[in-house]
């Protein structure tokens, strides 16, 4: 058999690349990788939308007075042209109201991008959500996000395990990361001849052009696979009412229900930081409960933790689904979910108008003037 | 078959330890950092 390498002088050669691409995350520091920007300009918008993104916190400087931020259980869910309408309405004042979001829950990119986005730009009240039902499902884009050399102060603290996916996740993007050194990209524009990507996906309007957030225009479909069916606008009559948002206290703890089983100790790791980070900005961060469809007869919020004691006291705030859904019929339910886990159109008009108060309400009692 | 010199026995030890590490860091992360179509998708 022939020797793998034809002397002992391309054996080392071979062994030093692997010791290279290995170490790259910590061999490349700051100086060596490219602006953070770049991140977020080398993201489509299929990932979630990223030029919009990317525009909203590296390019746009003005304060944001309420920033939903999360995966895209939240950006389907809030119609932020509606909120900013109320709360200017509140406020005597144009109101700054964005939403910041992508597709793929995962506390990692949560606490990555809001890192960006308050390095950039003040906010005052944070409305987030980024429940996933997966302990793997980390955020698609990390290997974008996670660079070593600007957040490896994040991994003390998780297991060996989790700590290398993370080292590996700079391993994976430093190609990309150096290219993007030599050769800049330019930001995707906002606005094209083409129809945006969620139009033709999602028969949305171009999230850049409602401040961000998707309001999906198909019917209902019981997976990513599966056809939608056809979009009717239907506009539920319940007894819901925006007194019924419920903020989780003691006195209003009845309406909740938090599992006991662990969570991966890399979300709640992340979760933590997150919380941690807010507090230092001086950030009010409110974790706002959707349901999903499964759980939409059920009469309190479900959580998987008990978030405002993970979250250092932020305020979990929902609508307890039984009520929210009242005694819609499972076909009216279709109508206004997209999928079993997203709101559509009809949902995100439903929603955001009986939520919209207790958000200006939060608002206006933690944000100081 | 000539004897391999110490150090030729350092390098291919070395290269069969960063070759594993290298391996377990793929099966240790999730299948969507090495998916490019799903990380660069929809320009």
């Amino acid at each position: 058999m022939r020797p793998a390498f034809s002397s002992y002088k391309t054996a080392l050669l071979f062994a030093l690349l692997l010791l290279a691409v290995l170490l790259s995350p910590i061999l490349v520091g700051k100086n060596l990788l490219p602006p953070r920007e770049q991140a977020y300009s080398i993201q489509g918008w299929g990932n979630g939308p990223y030029p919009w993104i990317r525009n909203q916190i590296f390019e746009e400087t003005n304060d944001i007075d309420i920033a939903i931020v999360g995966s895209s259980h939240i950006w389907n869910a809030l119609n932020t042209p509606y909120v900013q309408a109320a709360l200017s309405k509140k406020l005597g004042r144009p109101a700054v109201v964005r939403t910041i979001c992508w597709g793929g829950a995962g506390y990692d990119g949560l606490y990555l991008i809001t890192q960006d986005l308050l390095a950039h730009r003040r906010v005052r009240l944070l409305v987030f959500y980024d429940e996933n039902p997966g302990p793997g499902s980390h955020t698609a884009a990390l290997p974008a996000f996670f660079r070593f050399a600007d957040n490896a102060a994040a991994l003390p603290g998780l297991s060996l395990s989790d700590s290398a996916l993370y080292y590996f996740a700079a391993v994976v993007g430093m190609p990309r990361n150096l290219l993007s050194l030599a050769r800049p990209n330019l930001p995707a524009p906002l606005v094209t001849d083409r129809p945006n990507y969620w139009t033709t996906y999602a028969s949305s309007p171009n999230p850049a052009l409602q401040l961000g957030c998707l309001t999906v225009g198909k019917g209902f479909a019981a997976n990513a696979n599966s056809d939608s069916a056809p979009f009717e606008p239907f506009h539920p009559q319940t007894d819901a009412q925006p007194a019924d948002a419920v903020v989780f206290a003691v006195a209003t703890a009845t309406n909740f229900s938090f599992a006991a089983g662990p969570l991966p100790a890399w979300q709640t790791h992340f979760a933590r930081h997150f919380a941690a980070f807010l507090k230092a900005h001086n950030v009010y961060a409110t974790m706002l409960y959707l349901p999903a469809l499964a759980e939409a007869r059920s009469p309190v919020i479900l959580e998987r933790a008990n978030w405002p004691d993970i979250l250092n006291g932020a305020t979990l705030l929902g609508i307890p689904p039984a009520k929210l859904f009242g005694s819609l019929t499972d076909a009216e339910l279709h109508k206004i979910y997209g999928d079993p886990v997203h709101f559509s159109a009809n949902g995100q008009a439903y929603f955001t108008q009986l939520i919209t108060p207790e958000l200006i309400n939060l608002y206006e009692k933690q944000v100081a003037h | 078959m000539r004897n391999k010199s110490l150090i030729e026995q350092i390098i291919y030890a070395l290269i069969v330890v960063l070759s594993l590490v290298a391996v377990w860091l793929v099966l240790n992360a999730p299948a969507n950092f090495l998916n490019a179509r799903v990380v660069y998708q929809g320009f």
